[in-house]
């Protein structure tokens, strides 16, 4: 088992309130486990509890021993006049330097002269071949067109075996990949 | 001629070459007002260490170090700079008036002493050459990793935050060298206008570096002539030159974005 989840309540960094949760969970290797529910739900907070950077209030999250993470943040935009390639953004990452078309037709290109949805794929594709068991996906497919849409299934499809995957979305098309099992956030926070 | 401006020349060339790539790293943190920070503190170390008679470099090393890792404390950012700069500037000023070589020392740190620097300002600035190659690479992808990825566990979070320290301590030595040899402003200007163009035309990481230290060793080579030919003296001149030559390439050269 590569996270375990048990009855997890978390809050906001720095913050000790809204609570969420509880929530359980686990991932084993080569699994894609779906983590649903509205937006506002606490599925980000939940990310950052797994990778440290949220409280846990109750409850245990368990990694693997040698378990190394991923996380693949939503998408957003970087600032202007950042001289970082596509093959500058894989080395830093240590993410397989050679992602398939049209991912690689991308690299010579500055991160800063991508459209959202190139720079979106390439952050998955480095998440996904970066040394790490464990990969966390948030909203992965949020402002992607269709076919964006169609490749980032493609990646998740054809991903590294072995890894498991936590994904975050309310994106019905991704959710119906074929995920092993879907958790549901609980309603409301308190 | 060449006895009298040799090492000064050498030591300055050093110094036109590493500070750019400080420059580079610090944008890429968003953090390059530090060099100016940073500048500041050193010069006060520096003037502290001469007016209790002892060597500048030590005292300005020490000072720099310290106004770097001042970064880590919580709260700290462009604020905590700008109060290091006034804090830097007042205590120069001051410890100058107030000891017996006054006036000489400020205007040393903060104009630069370039045509006095000897053997030990060369072989401190050979040294942060050697020790800038060895660490590019591992400090380079540090700085990107942090700047574009979030750090997943601990464990990562602890990998990077040490060699951040690292780069912070090899950072503060070459600005609080950069500040003894060349002065001040000229330290800041090498740091901030190089990388200044080169974020804003280089294709990608590699060639902005390329491109700052060629900006940085052009204009100090420009200047160094300017200076001994024009009879000027050698900080304002370097400043001058660096910033008609990084505003006019960003002025012809188009926006790789």
């Amino acid at each position: 088992m590569l996270l375990d989840l048990r009855k997890v309540v978390t809050a906001p960094p720095g913050a000790s309130t809204p609570r969420i949760g509880p929530v359980s969970l686990s991932v084993d290797a080569g699994e894609m486990v779906a983590l649903t529910g509205p937006n506002g739900a606490g599925k980000s907070t939940l990310l950052a509890a797994i990778t440290g950077r949220a409280p846990i209030l109750s409850g245990t999250c368990r990694l693997a021993a040698g378990t190394r993470v991923q996380l693949v943040e939503q998408a957003h935009r970087p600032d202007r006049d950042l001289p970082v390639s596509g093959h500058d953004f894989l080395a830093a990452a240590g993410a397989d330097p050679h992602p398939p078309a049209p991912l690689n037709d991308w690299l010579d290109r500055r991160l800063d002269a991508m459209s959202g949805g190139q720079r979106q794929l390439l952050r998955v594709w480095a998440g996904l071949t970066a040394p790490g068991e464990l990969v966390l996906l948030d909203e992965p497919s949020n402002n992607l067109d269709a076919a964006a849409r169609a490749r980032l299934h493609q990646l998740l499809r054809e991903r590294p075996p072995h890894r498991g995957l936590l994904l975050v979305s309310h994106d019905p098309e991704l959710l119906a990949l074929g995920c092993d099992r879907q958790v549901a956030m609980p309603e409301g926070r308190t | 001629m060449t006895e009298l401006f040799g090492l000064p020349f050498l030591t300055g060339l050093a110094m036109a070459g590493l500070l750019p790539i400080a420059g580079v790293w610090l944008r890429l943190r968003g953090e390059w007002l530090a060099a100016l920070a940073v500048a500041h503190i050193a010069g006060a170390g520096g003037v502290v260490a001469l007016a209790l008679a002892l060597p500048a470099l030590p005292g300005a090393l020490f000072a720099a170090v310290l106004g770097m890792l001042g970064r880590h404390l919580p709260g700290a950012g462009n604020s905590a700079y700008g109060w290091l700069i006034l804090a830097g500037w007042a205590a120069t000023l001051l410890i100058a008036a107030n000891s017996p070589l006054g006036e000489t020392l400020a205007r040393q740190v903060i104009e630069g002493q370039l045509y006095f620097t000897g053997a030990l300002e060369l072989g401190a600035a050979a040294a942060l050459v050697a020790l800038t190659l060895a660490l590019r690479r591992r400090i380079d992808r540090n700085e990107l990793a942090t700047r574009l990825l979030p750090a997943p566990d601990p464990g990562e979070r602890f990998r990077r935050r040490r060699i951040a320290l690292a780069s912070d301590v090899l950072l503060a030595a070459v600005l609080a060298a950069g500040t003894l040899s060349i002065g001040l402003m000229a330290t800041f200007a090498l740091v901030f206008l190089p990388a200044w163009t080169a974020f804003r035309q280089a294709g990608d990481w590699r060639r902005a570096g390329r491109q700052a230290v060629g900006i940085g060793v052009v204009g100090y080579l420009a200047a160094f002539a300017l200076a001994l030919a024009l009879d000027q003296p050698f900080a304002p001149v370097l400043v001058a030159t660096l910033l008609v030559l990084a505003s006019g390439i960003r002025l012809i050269a188009p926006r790789r974005a």
